[in-house]
């Protein structure tokens, strides 16, 4: 039985990994003969893939921290509050949560173009930066931590503040990284508000400029893609450790 | 393994940074850099008969290329869009001549006025590639 299961887990595993090695090896190929054609086509006749490439990096790593930043304080309060509305107000983030894009993607359209944000970098930021995905997943994780640390930090300070950095944050720390991945990732692949927020192309990411590859001369397409998966890879190989732990611990809770 | 990960980490985004700040210097080492200047006039003598009969000879200012160039061939310089951006690109212009005066000849078709031509290049050129202009 244990055999079968790692056939099938490991025919599966190949499925899902083919679309990756074809990629690789397609940007390796022109014309059927091996070749760096591709890659001196994107990387040296193709300039506006480099300002794409740095803005997908900077609006995901400011996402991200910024993210962190409103996530941590939130969960903490969820966890750690005691008001009327609490669990309403957590199954209202829970509903938000399961909301595809697309119903939000139109009020947030009309509400950036009523502040003057439509075609700037806040267009992408600003409203990436509340997610409640985070605030639930670590509002989960927070009922696993000790809780006798935090009544003896509230013995020595009543800072809320000093409390949730020094008792709390440090318990966080496999959730976090999980918490960063995803959201790292999340924002890394992002198409449609870029498309929609963004009119000037020096703005746009590399999403936008794998969907509009065809568009450019040589074979660009697929040393594009490759060089796209490279930075969540490394990142996921980073924090791989605590991708499992910061996901599951939560639930055994 | 750690180790390994930061060290491919840094060279990833330090590539990528070099290849931003200096990818366009590069790829323009290898391109043809040509100069150019806008096609000139020269005065080309012709003749007029009056109401008389008397014969005049008059001089008019047409567009001229040297006759090296005619010889040569024409490059003639233009703008166009090749993967987001505006280059330059050359395309080899058709010249039909006409009269030669003073080492020009007249250039009936093939050029128009505000046209740029290329005047020297570092290399020979070929029809419809990407060039620097220096």
């Amino acid at each position: 039985m244990k055999k079968l299961n790692a056939v099938i887990f490991t025919l599966l595993a190949a499925v899902f990994f083919l679309p990756i090695i074809a990629t690789v090896v397609l940007s390796f190929l022109a014309d059927g003969m091996p070749s760096l054609q591709g890659y001196s086509d994107l990387l040296f006749d193709c300039f506006v893939f480099y300002p794409m490439f740095w803005n997908s990096v900077i609006y995901a790593a400011v996402i991200t921290l910024v993210q962190l930043a409103v996530i941590i304080p939130c969960a903490f309060g969820f966890s750690q509050a005691k008001f009327k509305g609490k669990n309403a107000l957590l199954v209202f983030y829970i509903v938000l949560m399961m909301m595809p894009l697309q119903v939000t993607i139109l009020p947030n359209y009309i509400g950036l173009r009523d502040m003057g944000l439509i075609d700037t970098p806040l267009a992408i930021i600003l409203p990436a930066i509340f997610s409640p995905f985070g605030v639930v997943v670590m509002n989960q994780y927070m009922k696993s931590i000790d809780n006798s640390v935090i009544e003896a930090m509230r013995l020595e300070t009543n800072s809320v503040i000093r409390i949730m950095l020094t008792a709390v944050v440090p318990q966080l720390r496999v959730c976090i990284f999980a918490v960063v991945l995803f959201v790292f990732a999340d924002c890394w692949n992002m198409v449609e508000q870029p498309m929609l927020f963004l009119k000037t192309d020096s703005l746009k990411t590399l999403s936008v400029f794998i969907t509009n590859a065809q568009n450019y001369e040589g074979n660009v397409l697929f040393p594009a893609a490759v060089i796209f998966i490279i930075p969540v890879l490394l990142l996921y190989l980073f924090f791989n450790e605590n991708l499992e732990k910061g996901l599951t611990l939560g639930g055994l809770s | 393994m750690k180790k390994i990960l930061v060290i491919i980490t840094a060279v990833f985004f330090a590539s990528m940074l070099f290849l931003s700040l200096f990818s366009r210097d590069i790829h323009n080492s290898g391109l043809p850099h040509v100069s150019a200047s806008r096609v000139q006039r020269a005065q080309f003598p012709f003749e007029y008969t009056d109401e008389s009969g008397e014969i005049f000879v008059g001089s008019e200012s047409k567009l001229a290329i040297t006759k090296e160039q005619f010889e040569h061939g024409v490059y003639v310089l233009y703008k166009d869009e090749k993967n987001g951006e505006i280059r330059d690109f050359i395309r080899r212009a058709v010249i039909e001549a006409g009269r030669e005066n003073g080492g020009f000849v007249e250039v009936v078709s093939g050029l128009s006025h505000g046209d740029k031509i290329v005047v020297s290049s570092d290399r020979e050129l070929c029809e419809g590639e990407v060039v620097v202009r220096d």
